[in-house]
């Protein structure tokens, strides 16, 4: 599990990018936890979306959990279904 | 189209939105609460904005927008209406039109005088209620937008990939655009999202395309992206009339597709409409048949919505047509010479005589023919009409101006806008009528003090009235002021001579005095009138225009100005005379009789010259053989014809050979250097070729030195 940081942002993208990559390598099943992130930028949800992408492609799943009203909000406004 | 090609075309729609505005501001004024007043001025200006973007007036352009949002918050209630906010708008407007229509302007002070306004604006937004209107009751809410109706845009996004490096985050600009409405079809487009091992974190690669229904204005949209604007490729377009919402109503048709007219209709919702357009993409196919596969709608429906498009394109194709004024007149000439043509075959058809076969069936055959002609000469007559509303309204802003200038309140009331007389008419008529009003009140409506003394409303009136009547149109000036002042007039009018201080003068002609050129009553020369100059050239104008002035007054009361003009200048009905081998035309509306005198009633008059008595009384006479040097058929009146014709209220008698008889005549000018005659006013093609010069009635009595006043 991954869990986000409250401030969430293009400043930190790089090292949830570096983590993610490691889970998927590790693993089959990445589950990134929200619980402590109110409000998502663009940067950090085009990663999600890459890498659910490479995820899907390699047979492998990342998942959400934690989602708030809010983020799920923001993910819709980006095309993402949750 | 060339860039002159857009600045011409935006300069003469500029004139015409100007002339909206102005009447429409000064009206907002009188009825602070109509919301449909703002609503067209919010509009006008938005169109003066993008307009002027599009032909490169880029300062009108920033400083319209600033305008612009002004005039938006006044459309959302959010800004009352007072003198303070009309007075803004008004100089504002000022500025806008130095800076597109003056060639040669001083630049500094344009600037200083924009950065003046620009802080009113801004002063304004800043204080919803205005500071110079402290009393609540004084300041009308601007006519709120409650029940505002529903606006669709569709914004469509793509932010340059680094815009994270300015700090911005476009999802938060995305947010904050949706936080104003309702999207009702959104879709991002992520295909230039990279694999997640390529990707680069740091750059932006969605883009989003969306319809949003909201109650804001296309402004508060842009102001969105107002940070962001510059550098990204970011498109606003207001599509309401798209989505069948009522803003659309008053907009100019647009083509509509099939699918767009199924959604008005509300058959069809615009999400599943998006995903029938890019089946129909992906297919090659045709909407229709997607959207009844996808059992989106039934075939007859998709039919009738085919049919609708098909009458939108025709309401299109009839509603835009902008015809050259210059092309009408020159139809109208071709006609002029089909109908000579056709007079001269009515000739060679009279030759062949009653008997002939032949010459009746020409005639037959030219019986329908001149039918056809006479329809076709009216049609285009009538699209030469236009309605002289706009020209009285474009008064509306100086009446206001010019009363508020000599501190009194004037009311400008418009009745008969709709009386139509020819274009060419309309474009001269403003001038005079200009000289008029700023008389009536300069001279006329007292101030509010006095007219409270006297009993009457402190707001003076003054109405502009036009109606048709007996084939002419009259227009008239009529305000409710002191009136003339007759013992003014008679004063003046003895102190230039024109008077004998013994003489018994009546009230119509004293009245008709103020006609005269150097003839002013008043006691100061001001910045508005008071100069003598002015009325006589009313005079002069209106009767350049074949038409007539006269002045009815009644003191304390008021006094009516009241022009009378021609429907057309391009045809006339006149009468043909003859004087020795020419033919002359006299414009009907002239002609008061004719008459052939006997020896003893034509006598010279020590001061008047040859006169003609006529029904009591006697009339200058003219010998057109002698005003024209044309060798007579007959030299003394007694042996010829005396045509009575008047102009304005002189009235001459004009001897000729022969009355030839009435026609109508399709005017044709002369260049200047054929003849330098003021008694010529064009000629005209006859029937069998011949030329007949038009007799210009003003011009004649002042080319043989006959005025109005020596005449009476």
């Amino acid at each position: 599990m991954i869990e986000l940081m409250e401030n969430a942002g293009v400043k930190n993208v790089r090292a949830l990018y570096e983590k993610i990559a490691g889970e998927l390598k590790q693993g089959d099943e990445i589950l990134l936890d929200f619980s402590r992130v109110a409000r998502l930028d663009l940067s950090l949800i085009q990663l999600v979306v890459a890498a659910a992408r490479y995820a899907r492609e390699r047979g492998k799943t990342i998942r959400l959990r934690a989602v708030s009203d809010r983020i799920r909000e923001q993910l819709d406004i980006c095309g993402v279904k949750t | 189209m060339s860039e002159g090609g857009i600045r011409e075309i935006f300069l003469g729609e500029a004139s015409e939105i100007f002339e909206n505005l102005e009447s429409d501001i000064v009206r907002l004024e009188e009825d602070s609460g109509d919301a449909e007043i703002v609503n067209r001025i919010f509009r006008s200006v938005h169109t003066l904005k993008g307009s002027s973007g599009i032909a490169g007036f880029d300062r009108v352009y920033e400083f319209t927008h600033k305008l612009e949002n002004l005039l938006d918050d006044v459309r959302q209630g959010r800004q009352a209406v007072d003198g303070r906010l009309i007075d803004l708008v008004l100089t504002s407007l000022d500025w806008i039109k130095d800076e597109i229509l003056t060639d040669e302007r001083d630049i500094a002070e344009a600037d200083r005088i924009k950065a003046g306004l620009l802080e009113r604006i801004r002063a304004y937004k800043g204080d919803e209620i205005p500071a110079a209107a402290p009393a609540v009751e004084a300041a009308t809410p601007g006519p709120g937008l409650q029940d505002e109706p529903a606006k669709y845009f569709r914004v469509r996004v793509s932010f340059r990939e680094d815009i994270f490096e300015s700090g911005v985050d476009p999802l938060m600009i995305i947010e904050d655009l949706l936080a104003l409405g309702t999207p009702v079809y959104k879709k991002v487009d992520k295909s230039a999202l990279p694999g997640f091992e390529t990707i680069d974190l740091e750059k932006c690669y969605l883009k989003w395309d969306i319809v949003l229904r909201t109650e804001h204005g296309i402004d508060r949209i842009k102001d969105v992206f107002l940070f962001v604007a510059g550098d990204n490729d970011i498109s606003i377009e207001d599509v309401t009339a798209d989505y069948g919402g009522s803003e659309g109503a008053g907009k100019p048709l647009k083509e509509r597709r099939v699918g767009e007219i199924l959604v008005e209709k509300g058959i069809l919702n615009p999400v599943d409409l998006a995903a029938a357009i890019d089946e129909q993409q992906s297919r090659h196919t045709r909407i229709g048949e997607v959207i009844v596969n996808r059992g989106l709608a039934t075939m007859e429906q998709v039919r009738d919505a085919l049919k609708d498009q098909e009458r939108i394109k025709k309401r299109i194709e009839v509603s835009t047509v902008r015809v050259d004024t210059a092309k009408l007149d020159s139809i109208l000439n071709l006609l002029g010479e089909i109908v000579i043509g056709q007079a001269a075959l009515s000739g060679i058809a009279d030759g062949f005589g009653e008997e002939s076969a032949i010459g009746q069936r020409l005639k037959n055959a030219l019986f329908g023919l001149d039918r056809t002609t006479r329809e076709f000469q009216e049609q285009i007559m009538s699209i030469r009409m236009v309605p002289i509303g706009p020209t009285f309204e474009q008064f509306r802003r100086f009446v206001r101006d010019t009363s508020h200038a000599l501190g009194k309140d004037i009311r400008l009331v418009i009745e008969g806008g709709e009386t139509e007389l020819d274009k060419t008419v309309i474009e001269k008529i403003g001038d005079p009528l200009k000289h008029m009003i700023r008389n009536s009140i300069d001279h006329g409506i007292e101030s509010a003090l006095e007219r409270s003394m006297t009993g009457k409303d402190p707001a003076g009136k003054l109405v502009l009235r036009a109606y048709h009547q007996e084939g002419s149109v009259y227009i008239e000036v009529i305000d409710d002021g002191r009136g003339l002042d007759l013992k003014k007039i008679r004063a003046k009018a003895e102190s230039m001579g024109m008077v004998r201080p013994d003489e018994d003068v009546a009230a119509d002609r004293l009245y008709s005095l103020i006609f005269q050129p150097g003839f002013s009553t008043a006691e100061k020369v001001g910045d508005l009138s008071g100069r003598g100059v002015g009325m006589d050239v009313v005079r002069t104008n209106i009767e350049d225009l074949r038409g007539s002035v006269e002045v009815r007054s009644e003191e304390g009361r008021g006094s009516v100005m009241r022009i009378k003009l021609p429907l057309t200048l391009a045809i006339i009905d006149g009468m043909l005379v003859s004087v020795g081998r020419s033919i002359f035309i006299i414009p009907l509306l002239s002609v008061v009789e004719s008459i052939q005198p006997k020896r003893g009633h034509v006598k010279t008059v020590e001061g008047k010259g040859e006169v003609v008595f006529v029904r009591d009384e006697y009339v200058s006479l003219i010998r057109l053989y002698d005003a024209f040097g044309i060798e007579p058929r007959h030299r003394e009146p007694w042996d010829g014809l005396i045509v009575i014709a008047e102009s304005g209220k002189t009235r001459v008698g004009l001897m000729v050979d022969d009355l030839l008889g009435q026609q109508q005549i399709v005017i044709k000018s002369l260049d200047s250097y054929i003849t330098e005659s003021r008694a010529i006013s064009g000629a005209a093609i006859l029937g069998d070729g011949k030329v007949a010069l038009i007799i210009d009635m003003h011009g004649l009595l002042e080319d043989v030195n006959i005025g109005e006043w020596e005449k009476r």
